[in-house]
């Protein structure tokens, strides 16, 4: 048999799990914060507009039938590898959910209200502000959510083209499957992506838990 | 009883010399002159010049069918709708004149739907506007507590819950208390009890017109329930399709003399009875009784509408029936008295009408 028992695989390489690991989470988080402002801002942008916001729905939902690997193929000749590559991708995946539900949010919010604050004297970036933004939140929190979701796993498959992460690891392991312990490492790698994800998610019910204005809480 | 004519524009303090109380009008005069607001898109106008003026201090109602208009006209105030032509003013300034944000933060605005703001508590609520006029902190939170009083809601159970914790004739309540919370002179309230039940509706109405006896706002009150309309209204405008005005009356003038057809269907069956709930029994001279006791009937208050006065009559099953005042007997009123009111106001209307040559509705 080839290699170590799993833990102490994982003792062993244990300084070279956690770089790989904390890359990986910087990519996703900054990706995903470039991605949140930059989907709010063109949410913001286009949600007062019926047919500029059916239009962008639509075509979110075709981007989100792109595979990554193929959009990665396709820009690696244009942008090269690595983070060149890998930042404007997985901020395109990541921004889908985060626009679309930013335009859904914003334009669910009751028209009856929109319409006392405007009676009231309530100015436009005072009702967004304090009106829209606070009631859409839920619905944007939860799109940014899912955009999350999404960077991590694309992550892994832009390794392909060299983007820095838990995925360098895994294609590794695959790529030499039956050499010394590399059944291990792609066992960790898998357990630690996993682990991001749901770390991202637990972190997510929290954000959710305490930015939703109390009178909309379920 | 029928309406002089309306106010003069230049007035500030008068209001219409009709209103009972005699408190002064906090209120300002609005006048609509030639406005049209033709919605792009549209073949018709949906408000074809009208021509309205609307006294300090006066409740005037806008009734008409669904589609008519009301709606496009009130916005119009407070310029939620820009007018297509035709000048608004308030107080004698040019509605279009102004800054239409800042126009907003001094009319009250009321609507059906209510449109509480769902993530702010009651009291954030209703200190909206105070908020937007700049007022500081405690001025806000005392006018808070005092609007929530004046509406009905105890502060100390209300102020720190959210809309979805009230019942739907509270949220109305706190809907009229944020309108009024930065004591604006004019009010615009677009069906505002149409959503509760028909007695949370009656109370409401009641408490409004009470309210309004103190603050004698200017209020333009959009309903299409007719009835409401005869409450609450000092002044009616029955709107055909258009905003045509078909007449514009106070509420006697109207059920005793509707102007044309189209007013006469919309007044209904019943149109005496309507009446009756707008005469009291102190408009009455009474009959003074010898005896100082009626046997088992209760007296009727001498503010009971003489709808009531028909109501107890035909309920108790007598024709004569004693009126207490404060507490004592005064005398009483009979059957006959009724029908002599009747008749004296049909009279009056008959002279109207014979003016036109028309003939009254079908009311017998
Ligand atoms: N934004 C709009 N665009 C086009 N037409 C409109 C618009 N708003 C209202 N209308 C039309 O203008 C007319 C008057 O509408 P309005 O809402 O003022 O009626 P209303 O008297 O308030 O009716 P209701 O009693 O049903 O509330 C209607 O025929 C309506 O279809
Ligand atoms: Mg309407």
């Amino acid at each position: 048999m080839d290699g170590l028992p799993f833990f102490e695989y994982v003792s062993l390489f244990r300084d070279d799990l956690i770089f790989a690991t904390q890359k990986h989470l910087l990519v996703s988080l900054y990706t995903l914060l470039i991605a949140t402002v930059v989907g709010i801002a063109l949410g913001l942008l286009v949600y007062r507009r019926a047919s500029l916001s059916t239009l962008s729905i639509g075509a979110l939902a075709i981007g989100f039938t792109i595979p990554s690997i193929a959009l990665f193929g396709l820009l690696v000749p244009l942008l090269g590898t690595g983070l060149a590559v890998g930042f404007p991708v997985l901020t395109m995946y990541g921004l889908l959910p985060i626009l679309r539900n930013t335009i859904v949010g914003l334009n669910s919010v009751d028209k009856a209200t929109l319409d006392a604050a405007r009676g009231i004297g309530m100015g436009r970036l005072r009702m967004l502000w304090q009106i829209e933004l606070p009631l859409a939140w839920p619905v944007i929190l939860t799109g940014v959510r899912v955009g999350a979701q999404l960077i991590v796993g694309i992550v892994v498959i832009g390794a392909y083209v060299g983007v820095p992460g838990l995925g360098e690891l895994l294609f590794d392991a695959l790529q030499n499957l039956g050499a010394v312990n590399k059944l291990n490492q792609a066992l960790a790698g898998t357990i630690l992506v996993t682990l991001i994800a749901l770390l991202l998610d637990a972190a997510f019910v929290l954000v959710r838990r305490y930015t939703t204005p109390r009178g909309i809480r379920v | 009883m029928s309406d002089p004519a309306p106010t003069s524009s230049t007035t500030t303090t008068g209001g219409s010399a009709d209103n009972s109380g005699g408190s002064e009008a906090g209120g300002v005069p609005i006048i609509l002159q030639g406005v049209t607001k033709k919605y792009p898109g549209t073949d018709a106008a949906a408000v074809d010049n009208i021509d309205l003026e609307i006294g300090a201090g006066e409740i005037v109602m806008l009734v008409g069918p669904s589609g008519c208009g009301k709606t496009t006209t009130m916005r119009m105030v407070n310029r939620l709708i820009e007018p297509t032509s035709g000048t608004i003013s308030i107080d004698g300034e040019d509605v279009l004149s102004l800054n239409d944000v800042k126009l907003r933060r001094t009319i009250g605005y009321v609507i059906q739907q209510i449109g509480l703001f769902p993530h702010l508590t009651i009291e954030q609520n209703v200190a909206m506007v105070p908020k937007l006029l700049g007022w500081d902190k405690s001025r806000i939170s005392t006018r808070v507590e005092e609007m929530l009083a004046v509406v009905g809601l105890d502060p100390h159970e209300f102020a720190h819950r959210f809309p979805r914790q009230l019942s739907g004739g509270q949220q109305q309540r706190v809907g009229v208390a944020r309108a009024l919370a930065a004591d604006p002179p004019i009010m615009l309230m677009d069906e505002p009890f149409g959503a509760v039940d028909p007695i949370t509706r009656t109370r409401l109405q009641d408490e409004f017109l009470n309210l309004q006896q103190k603050l004698r706002k200017t209020i333009v009150f959009v309903t299409h329930d007719f009835d409401e309309a005869v409450k609450m209204g000092d002044k009616i405008a029955v709107l055909d399709k258009g905003s045509r005005v078909a007449q514009f009356a106070a509420p006697e003038e109207i059920l005793t003399s509707p102007a044309d057809d189209f007013v006469a269907g919309f007044v209904g069956q019943g149109a005496t009875l309507k009446r009756l709930q707008l005469e009291r029994l102190d408009s009455l001279d009474l009959h003074q009784s010898s005896r100082s006791t009626h046997d088992g009937v209760t007296p009727l208050p001498v503010r009971s509408t003489l709808h009531d006065v028909l109501d107890a009559m035909i309920a108790d099953g007598r024709d004569e029936l004693p009126v207490e005042k404060d507490g004592q007997l005064i005398g009483t009123v009979t059957l006959e008295d009724l029908l002599d009111r009747v008749r004296a106001l049909r009279e009056e209307a008959d002279g109207k009408l014979s003016r036109r040559g028309d003939e009254t509705g079908g009311v017998a």
